[in-house]
């Protein structure tokens, strides 16, 4: 029988059981030298931030930054909580998602490219093809030209920046076939449609694709060398509170100026009245 | 005599902490609970079969079909060839075959899940799509391939209720007369019926609670009809939607709730788990 002298011991022991848990995660005070850096987010980004990232530890001798996926979304609600010091995100935070004033650190582009399986038998498709194959109004490859196939539409997950470019810059207010299958990252959808016949999907082109066709979209080509043109593209960006001390933009900074940045299929667009460095969010 | 006193304290104190630390999570899952079914009651969201966190639809009947089907599928799957290995490990083999027999149903019980669902997706996913022309992600992958994550440890609980079988009962029905056969169906088996469906129950809890091989191979889509088309189980759709309704989004409490119906589905289990454990052979 546990006595009640136990029974507090062990009530004063969790809180500091779930002190030393929380340690690594605690925001950091003002003014205090930090030693020690979080970066949370999309996952199209892991890859090049995991590159980016000795590069900057090398000039900030003793400054550790630990890395973790989770989606754009629990990256900015994680940055909102000051859980995290830097997010990275694919998508525009949603109104009222970001409750701090933040700084915004564009990275440039990435492509989102609609990818079929090699047996489908099509080399381009239209947009509003491409549409009626996501919304599962074409139900097979014969009607776009193909072969004589049924359609297996392939989706990234809700919190996919990918598929809010998809939802918001092809199917517009339509729904995405009922009958796709939920893939939750861009290796599992590339990977799902090389090997199931009659697959089509959309990834990110953050890295090399094999075994599947790259469409052309209406009079778009993708092409890996120049891939300006292509019309449908995530604005990954990263973003630090306003409040956070100079380490952190530093590596936002350092981050979006990156020369990688290429290899991992993110390419600047000059625009007009906006430098490569952090747009003030 | 200092010794045990105090290692006494300290397992006592690991147990108040096990507690507390058990109790808090309850609590805010309960919590978030509580919040969701003040706001959108407790039986329409299971209920209801629209799923659509953006427009504030959080039908959960899918999910909930999709965690039972899956899982009594697996069972059913799994259960065969568990009480052929478990009568092969407990009455067949002897000695050192037996011993190595059993480790080798360990090692297959510790096989991290990840790789089950691999392999789901390199062999199982493909010869469900040569079968039904289909894309080969569905419920039925899913089952397969939990139906073998779970058979060894199925395994190695039914041969343990077989093996509990009293030898005085074998050696009774094999001294009237009866074959070796028979005593395993008349016998054996009626004896370890309880036993056997606690390791059932066991398989099962172990089934509901799979996330990362079910996800793999299941497809995670809400509306398929049917055994072959894609679909998404409770825990799949926790693994799928935490990344966009992180804490602190509206809609998190909807993951609340959905953990809150995976705990109420457990503690059934463990319930009658222990309603079976007092059942005693006639």
């Amino acid at each position: 029988m546990i006595s009640r002298r136990q029974f507090v011991i062990g009530l004063m022991t969790a809180p500091l059981f779930w002190w030393i848990a929380l340690l690594d995660t605690a925001p950091s005070r003002k003014g205090r030298t930090r030693r020690r850096l979080s970066v949370m987010g999309a996952t199209s980004l892991m890859g090049y931030v995991k590159a980016a990232l000795p590069g900057w530890e090398q000039q900030h001798a003793g400054v550790r930054v630990a890395v973790s996926p989770g989606g754009s979304y629990a990256g900015l609600k994680g940055l909102s909580t000051g859980q995290v010091d830097l997010a990275l995100s694919d998508i525009d935070p949603p109104p009222g998602f970001v409750v701090v004033p933040v700084h915004r650190f564009p990275l440039g582009r990435i492509a989102i490219l609609i990818i079929v399986n090699c047996e489908a038998g099509v080399k381009s498709l239209s947009w509003h093809q491409v549409r009626a194959l996501f919304e599962g109004t074409i139900t097979n490859w014969r009607d776009v030209g193909g072969k004589e196939l049924p359609v297996v539409v392939v989706s990234r997950s809700l919190s996919s920046g990918a598929r809010q470019v998809i939802q918001d810059g092809l199917l517009k207010r339509a729904e995405l076939s009922s009958h796709a299958i939920i893939q939750l990252s861009n290796g599992a959808v590339a990977k799902t449609v090389r090997e199931t016949p009659g697959a089509v999907g959309y990834v990110e082109a953050v890295m090399p694709l094999s075994g599947v066709l790259v469409v052309d979209l209406g009079a778009h080509h993708y092409h890996p060398a120049n891939p300006v043109s292509w019309p449908l593209y995530a604005e990954p960006s990263i973003y630090v509170r306003r409040d956070a001390e100079p380490l952190a933009p530093n590596l936002a900074e350092y981050l979006a100026r990156g020369s990688e940045r290429f290899r991992f299929g993110i390419y600047s667009v000059a625009r007009e009245g906006e430098g490569e460095g952090g747009r003030r969010g | 005599m200092k010794i045990d006193k105090v290692m006494d304290r300290v397992t006592h104190t690991v147990f108040a902490l096990f507690l507390v630390v058990w109790l808090s999570v309850a609590g805010i899952i309960v919590w978030g609970t509580w919040r969701f079914i003040s706001h959108y009651g407790f039986l329409s969201p299971i209920l209801s079969s629209r799923w659509n966190p953006l427009a504030g639809q959080f039908g959960l009947w899918p999910f909930i079909l999709g965690s039972l089907t899956v899982t009594v599928l697996a069972v059913v799957i799994a259960f065969p060839g568990s009480l052929a290995l478990s009568v092969l490990g407990s009455r067949i083999l002897q000695g050192i075959w037996r011993r190595y027999f059993v480790r080798l149903l360990m090692v297959f019980v510790s096989v991290p899940s990840v790789l089950y669902g691999w392999w789901g997706l390199i062999v199982i996913v493909p010869w469900v799509r040569r079968l039904s022309g289909t894309s080969g992600y569905g419920m039925l992958s899913a089952s397969v391939v939990l139906g073998l994550m779970i058979l060894p440890t199925f395994s190695i609980l039914s041969l343990e209720a077989i093996r509990q079988v009293p030898e005085s009962y074998v050696e009774g029905s094999v001294g009237l007369g009866a074959t070796e056969d028979q005593t395993l169906w008349r016998i054996i088996l009626p004896a370890a019926r309880p036993r056997l469906v606690q390791a059932a129950l066991i398989a099962v809890a172990r089934g509901l609670g799979e996330t990362i091989a079910v996800q793999m191979v299941i497809g995670g889509q809400i509306g398929g009809p049917g055994l072959l088309h894609p679909a998404a189980t409770l825990t799949t759709q926790l693994l799928t939607d935490l990344p966009f309704l992180p804490p602190g989004v509206p809609g998190h409490d909807v993951l609340d709730f959905m953990a809150f119906d995976l705990m109420v589905l457990m503690t059934i289990i463990v319930w009658l788990q222990m309603r079976i454990g007092s059942w005693r052979y006639e």
